[in-house]
């Protein structure tokens, strides 16, 4: 979580860049970010950048929270012109389309960079699961575990979505489930 | 197509040869007879067939179909048809109704090992959804120990 003191142009710009890097904006954080020539807050630790430099900057704090942290557990989701930080914890279910990966919440659902690939490695020890070729499922919001015929099993999820669990991915169903 | 599981298909082979072996035991001859080891292939051959008449039948069921009710009636249904088929042909082998006694006291064991089998599967998914529950417990204790670590 950072705050930001800097010209309205700039906050867009960084409010953006930062929200990619999956961190929060709030207004009482103990770390700013100042843009030079703004008031530099007392009690508080302070990073000031040129506003040509606000790229740098962001990529300079995500990079030390990175290292301070190991691993970031929020994501950053697109939906209807707006992104929004989503804990794994919150995702049913992504998947993989012609459009690039979803991923599915109570809610809504949101479009996602990198691969399926990525956050199968990224939040295997989330109890995320590969069911199939395009799906990746969240284990902790699956209702019931339905066998079904040619070895295959279905998931039937929180919010009543079923997923196909195919033969290939069963056996690492079995593993996680120790059955 | 690609959804068929050949192991299975393999699996029926093996088990139709060793309800052909239970046929074999029981008949008259005992198990060691000249014509044991066509009868334990011929049998063979019947489960490779069934199997893969199931496999491919059950392959076309949709998904949205799934639901554990459904399968285990699907499975029993399965077990049924099967059973009365074999059956069937067991009273047209056996020529008529003086031999055909003898003959249907032999499936009395394949019915067991059809609901052996089917006990068996309804047991497991049991254990599943224990398994499931438990792992999401774990999953829970994980993420709380997280947070409170943060």
């Amino acid at each position: 979580m950072v705050q930001l003191i800097c010209s309205d142009k700039i906050y867009e710009k960084l409010s953006r860049e930062l929200l990619k890097r999956q961190i929060d904006i709030v207004s009482d954080s103990s770390l700013v970010l100042v843009e030079r020539g703004y008031d530099i807050p007392d009690g508080k630790i302070s990073i000031v950048f040129d506003a040509l430099d606000y790229m740098e900057a962001s990529k300079l704090l995500s990079d030390g929270i990175n290292r301070e942290s190991n691993s970031i557990d929020a994501v950053t989701g697109f939906y209807q012109n707006r992104f929004a930080v989503i804990s794994p914890k919150d995702i049913l279910y992504l998947e993989s389309g012609p459009d690039g990966i979803r991923c599915f919440t109570q809610q809504n659902h949101y479009s996602m960079k990198e691969t399926l690939q990525h956050y199968e490695a990224l939040w295997k020890d989330k109890g995320f699961i590969r069911i199939n070729k395009s799906q990746l499922a969240n284990l902790a919001h699956v209702r019931d575990i339905i066998p079904w015929f040619n070895s295959r099993y279905v998931l039937r999820m929180d919010h009543g979505a079923e997923l196909e669990v195919l033969r290939m991915y069963a056996k690492k169903l079995r593993e996680a489930l120790k059955i | 197509m690609e959804k068929i599981n050949r192991a299975n298909i393999v699996k029926s082979f093996f088990l139709g040869m060793f309800i052909g072996g239970v046929f074999q035991w029981g008949s008259d001859g005992g198990f060691w007879t000249p014509g044991a080891l066509l009868v334990l292939t011929a049998s063979g051959m019947i489960g490779l067939v069934i199997g893969w008449i199931t496999e491919l039948a059950t392959s076309m069921l949709p998904i949205s179909m799934a639901k554990p009710r459904i399968y285990f009636l699907l499975n029993g249904v399965i077990s049924l048809i099967v059973t009365g088929a074999m059956i069937f042909f067991s009273l047209t082998i056996a020529g008529g109704l003086e031999t055909a006694g003898k003959t249907l006291s032999i499936l009395w064991p394949i019915l067991a090992i059809v609901l052996a089998a089917n006990v068996g599967d309804y047991i497991i998914y049991q254990e599943t959804q224990r398994r499931l529950k438990k792992y999401k417990e774990i999953m829970r204790d994980k993420q709380s120990v997280q947070r409170n670590e943060l």
